[in-house]
């Protein structure tokens, strides 16, 4: 299972870097590849190649700011979840998306 | 370049009986620092971003944060309270990292700091040093940035 996120938040200075720190931290507990880019003040960081999005399996986008180029993941499944919803419940986020990619099989 | 944070902008065990006079006292210090172009316009926009939605981010952390043009040099104050002050309907907080960004940082170096302090903040073990620390020294060495 892979999964890809892009993280970003209106002034771009913490919350995108600590949602996508609590989905790296989450995902890596249960095993699970994930690749998040930020997007915040200092730019595009850890960007998603279009290689990353062939192979992944869902993607989760922070939905507090227009994600730049979301037309990346046209076709794939995509969650949109709150910033601070990243942040504080990046656990049950990963589970939901696990169950469901289960169900999916 | 200064620092981000020095001694002087740490409190330990600072008494507070509510959000607003934590965020106050916090900004006072980084007024203090000289890193302020107007404290109370800088006041005013941490307050606005409260209440777009409070900053509380769980683990009993906030990080209210200005990023406008009232703010001369980027700063961080960090306080622990003595007893946890209601941050959100459903957040009481104990320790606060103050942020302030000027509206057109000039270069990275600040914010990619900044950013590396949001990350350390999700991590359980830098959590854990931010209550264990005695004293500022020691708190000022966790903060290192």
């Amino acid at each position: 299972m892979k999964l890809l996120a892009v993280t970003a938040c209106p002034s771009g200075v913490a919350h995108t870097y600590m949602a996508a720190e609590a989905l790296e931290r989450a995902a890596k507990a249960k095993g699970i590849e994930i690749k998040v880019e930020t997007q915040g003040s200092i730019g595009i960081e850890n960007r998603i190649t279009m290689e990353d999005v062939k192979n992944a399996d869902a993607v989760i986008l922070t939905k507090d700011m227009g994600i730049k180029e979301r037309e990346r993941f046209n076709g794939k499944p995509i969650v949109n979840v709150g910033v601070g919803d990243a942040i504080k419940k990046a656990d049950q986020i990963i589970d939901k998306i696990i169950a469901y990619l289960n169900n999916k099989k | 370049m200064d620092k981000l944070i020095n001694r002087d902008m740490i409190v330990l065990d600072m008494e507070a009986s509510s959000k607003d006079e934590v965020i106050e006292k916090l900004a006072r210090i980084i007024e203090k620092q000289g890193r302020l172009i107007d404290l109370d316009e800088y006041l005013a926009q941490v307050h606005r971003r409260e209440e777009e939605f409070p900053t509380s981010v769980g683990f009993g952390v906030s990080i209210p944060h200005g990023k406008c043009e009232a703010v001369r040099d980027a700063a961080v104050a960090f306080a622990r309270l003595k007893n946890p002050v209601q941050w959100s309907a459903d957040e009481k907080v104990r320790y606060v990292f103050l942020l302030a960004v000027p509206e057109k940082e000039a270069g990275n170096t600040h914010l990619q700091i900044l950013a590396q302090l949001s990350r350390k903040i999700m991590r359980e073990e830098f959590r854990e040093r931010l209550e264990n620390s005695q004293g500022i020294d020691e708190i000022a060495s966790v903060l290192e940035m």
